[in-house]
């Protein structure tokens, strides 16, 4: 069985989600492998149990939105650059 | 690239082209290295080997005057790669060497030729096995013409034999790298690097093709990978169907030789290189004692001109060919001939170049006989006897194996059962106390289940 | 009146432009993804990599073509630095790379290393040290450290039989040719942050013309040192760090201030005046394609 993997995009852009979250993560790349877990200073990153991704792995997923400050340290550390990290919206003056 | 304005160095005239070739007494690794500096060589990379030492210092003096990479790499293992990645950046690209040195650039050629990066690499080689000696040798063929590195890959190899010619191959040389994409050899040896000759300047620069696959930084592109790694079995062997390709066209079409004296010939000396020098000079004595001889001389060792050198042999008598090794091209001379007619040998090893009365001696031997020399008697170990289902034990028939009985066996046979791999130790004489099926400690190996094979 | 209009959330981090969107034949919890990304990061920020031409090794990070777009040369195992150095004399203007794994670089390729450093050869060395030749099943590597189990010293590494772990860049570090040397990991967010200050120093080596810069990465191998993700990156940070310490070995680069952390002051090449850089030779201009 070969692994079919996306093709590659370069887009790197990833766009900001509606409605707003700190992160978005790449769930179909993830391996599971929680090293954004251990590092979260604020702990709302888990394994989801509930799902299974493309690669056989319960991909990670933000559990308390609030408590993000968006610090980017799960980005740092994530072997597989599943992590676009976006600061909270501040609403523009009139 | 422009061709660069010939420099005018008060020791010797370096006359392009442009002017009437004038002769100039040059050393035949100067000259080499000269004439691949004319032909456009971008980078050189080497290190100090006698008989060749005289090219890397000829280089080192003369690629900084023309604002061009040399390094003196770590050894010809470094030179060999830096070769490859300069190659891969689309450069023209000079190594040299000796013998023990490119034995060590096995590896990096296989990878050349399996990612296709074009280069030149100079044989200059010496006596061997070993360190050998530095004297002139041809020992080094099946070295270069049946492959050095792993895998099925062939190079081209030009064999020049004399300074001027091999000046010339040099941009032949260049331009069937940069065409095919792949290492081209040039061997040469001790004399021809050593040996100063008056030599005619005809240099040649070879036009440059655009590389599209060269890297160069993928900017505003996709980017470019020079990798000889295909990791899916499918996709080598695609590869290696394109390899092959390449190599039949090759083989098609850069098919280089010379005859001399041919056309009324009967006995034909086969030889290349200095050997093919030495043959000249026996031809005309053979010739003056009233024997018909030519001389039929490979210039592209491979591909070998088979077809032509089969059709030479259709109207002689008989081949002599002369080498300075123990006999590695004659193998191909056999393989063109087909057992046609007879093909002899004379040859001279470590350094020793067989002197023009000896090769007449041989064609004396040939003439007379009409058939092939007295053979060297070469100890050949008794053929092990395999029968067509390779049952090696002259006892037991082998059990007809029952299909799909033997599931540890991929194929299904008992052919991993060890007594069908217990090869009886051939007798040999022993040589100063240490032939085979003698231990170490002198007692000789009694293996079990030995009907008394070793003594 | 205009209703108040969200501004587009501003992007604090996002994956580079040249790391490719595919999945890593990695293991998970490997650190070479981080380096990629670190490497990646550092190249854009300097706005070379559209003349990068970087050299790959033969080990786990043999496919690192895959995952980092530039132009690439494969290099037979150990020898990178020589085929960099090739593609550097002919190319002067191109920013060149290799990167290499332990078994790469210190076993097999001391020879090529070496020399590409005694040249102070104008390449930026990346050097992942994670212990263990990972592709090939876990063996033991010169850089394994005493007593650590692997596929091929299964009673530990015994210096009696094997030696000691070789401090490879301690040893470059000494060579007059080389600009910077430092050893960073990949074990924490801060310790990322000091390697890619690394690698941006290693780059900037280059691209002013210094000499040879390198930067060596202490990463894990979870499958290879039989963990998970998590217990590498404590061992990293508990055991590996005590033979291999973190930080700049040496910094001969022109305006860099003697004695920053553990860096031996710029210690002066024999030949120049101290401090002053080596003059980036006139290397040839190579052969436009």
């Amino acid at each position: 069985m070969t692994l079919s993997l996306p093709a590659p995009s370069r887009t790197g852009l990833v766009p900001a989600p509606t409605p707003w979250s700190p992160l978005v993560i790449a769930s179909d790349r993830c391996k599971g492998c929680e090293l954004c877990v251990a590092a979260c200073p604020k702990s709302c990153l888990a394994l989801d149990q509930g799902t299974v991704n493309r690669l056989g792995y319960h991909p990670v997923q933000l559990t308390d939105a609030a408590a993000c400050t968006s610090c980017a340290f799960c980005a740092r550390v994530c072997p597989d650059a599943v992590f676009t990290v976006f600061a909270a919206p501040k609403e523009t003056p009139r | 690239m422009t061709t660069p304005a010939p420099v005018e160095d008060p020791s010797f005239s370096l006359a392009g082209t442009r002017e009437p070739p004038r002769r100039v007494l040059m050393k035949g690794n100067e000259a080499i290295a000269e004439a691949a500096i004319q032909a456009g060589c971008d980078a050189y990379f080497g290190y100090p080997i006698t008989p060749q030492a005289e090219l890397l210092e000829w280089m080192a003096r003369r690629m900084p005057e023309e604002g061009r990479a040399f390094v003196q790499a770590e050894s010809e293992l470094g030179a060999i790669n830096m070769a490859l990645g300069a190659g891969a950046a689309g450069a023209r690209v000079l190594v040299s060497s000796s013998g023990p040195g490119v034995s060590l650039m096995a590896e990096a050629m296989s990878y050349m030729a399996g990612s296709e990066v074009p280069m030149v690499l100079i044989n200059v080689m010496r006596g061997g096995p070993g360190l050998g000696s530095i004297g002139p040798s041809q020992s080094d063929y099946f070295q270069a013409v049946k492959g050095h590195g792993h895998g099925d890959y062939r190079v081209p190899v030009l064999a020049p034999s004399s300074i001027g010619e091999a000046m010339e191959l040099v941009a032949t040389a260049f331009e069937l790298a940069e065409h095919y994409r792949t290492p081209v050899i040039i061997l040469a040896d001790g004399i021809m690097g050593q040996a100063m000759e008056p030599v005619e300047q005809h240099y040649r620069t070879p036009a440059r093709q655009t590389a599209a696959w060269a890297l160069t930084g993928a900017d505003g592109r996709e980017p470019r990978v020079v990798r000889s790694l295909h990791l899916a079995p499918e996709e080598l062997e695609e590869h290696n169907a394109h390899l092959q390709e390449k190599f039949h066209a090759i083989a098609e079409h850069e098919v280089r030789w010379a005859g001399e004296r041919l056309d009324d010939a009967d006995l034909v000396i086969v030889a290349y290189g200095t050997a093919a020098r030495v043959a000249r000079t026996a031809i005309a004595r053979a010739r003056a004692a009233g024997l018909r001889v030519g001389l039929f001389r490979p210039i592209s060792l491979w591909p070998f001109p088979s077809a032509e050198l089969a059709s030479v042999a259709d109207r002689a008598r008989g081949l002599l060919v002369v080498e300075l090794s123990a006999g590695q091209m004659v193998e191909d001379v056999r393989l063109a001939v087909g057992g046609g007619i007879p093909v002899a040998f004379e040859g001279r090893t470590g350094g020793m170049v067989p002197s023009p009365d000896e090769v007449v001696e041989a064609l004396r031997e040939l003439d007379a006989t009409g058939g092939p020399l007295r053979r060297r008697r070469v100890r050949r170990r008794p053929p092990i006897p395999v029968s067509g289902t390779g049952h090696l034990h002259p006892h037991e028939p082998m059990a007809e194996p029952e299909t799909g009985h033997d599931a540890l066996s991929i194929f299904g046979d008992d052919a991993w059962m060890p007594h069908w791999y217990t090869v009886p130790v051939p007798t040999r004489p022993t040589r100063n106390g240490h032939g085979r099926g003698q231990g170490r400690n002198g007692s000789a190996e009694r293996r079990p289940d030995d009907e008394g094979g070793s003594r | 009146m205009t209703a108040t209009v969200p501004a587009a959330p501003r992007v604090i981090y996002q994956r580079p432009a040249r790391l490719t969107d595919v999945s890593t034949r990695y293991c998970p919890g490997c650190g070479h993804g981080i380096i990629h990304r670190l490497v990646a990061e550092v190249l854009e920020d300097l706005g070379v990599d559209g003349r990068t031409i970087a050299v790959a090794p033969v080990g786990c990070s043999v496919f690192a073509y895959e995952y980092l777009a530039y132009d690439w040369c494969e290099a037979p195992h150990g020898r990178a630095p020589a085929v960099a150095t090739g593609i550097r004399r002919v190319r002067p203007d191109a920013f060149v790379l290799t990167y290499q794994g332990d078994g790469d670089l210190a076993a097999i390729g001391t020879g090529e290393i070496v020399h590409a450093a005694a040249r102070g050869e104008l390449i930026t060395a990346i050097f992942v040290n994670n212990g263990i030749y990972g592709m090939t099943g876990g063996q033991m590597a010169p850089t394994t450290l005493v007593g650590q189990r692997t596929t091929s010293s299964p009673t530990g590494r015994d210096v009696r039989a094997a030696g000691y772990p070789v401090p490879m860049t301690e040893m470059l570090a000494v060579l007059p040719g080389v600009a910077f040397a430092a050893r960073g990991s990949i074990a924490d967010p801060s310790a990322i942050g000091r390697t890619k200050s690394y690698i941006r120093k290693a780059c900037e080596a280059q691209i002013r013309g210094e000499g040879f810069a390198i930067v060596e990465v202490l990463s894990n191998c979870p499958v290879g040192w039989g963990m998970t993700a998590q217990e590498s990156i404590r061992y990293l940070q508990d055991v590996v760090v005590q033979t291999y310490p973190l930080g700049v070995l040496v910094d001969r680069r022109s305006g860099a201030q003697a004695g920053s952390s553990g860096a031996q002051a710029g210690a002066a090449r024999p030949g120049t005046p101290s401090g002053a850089t080596r003059q980036a030779e006139p290397h040839p201009a190579g052969q436009e394609a």
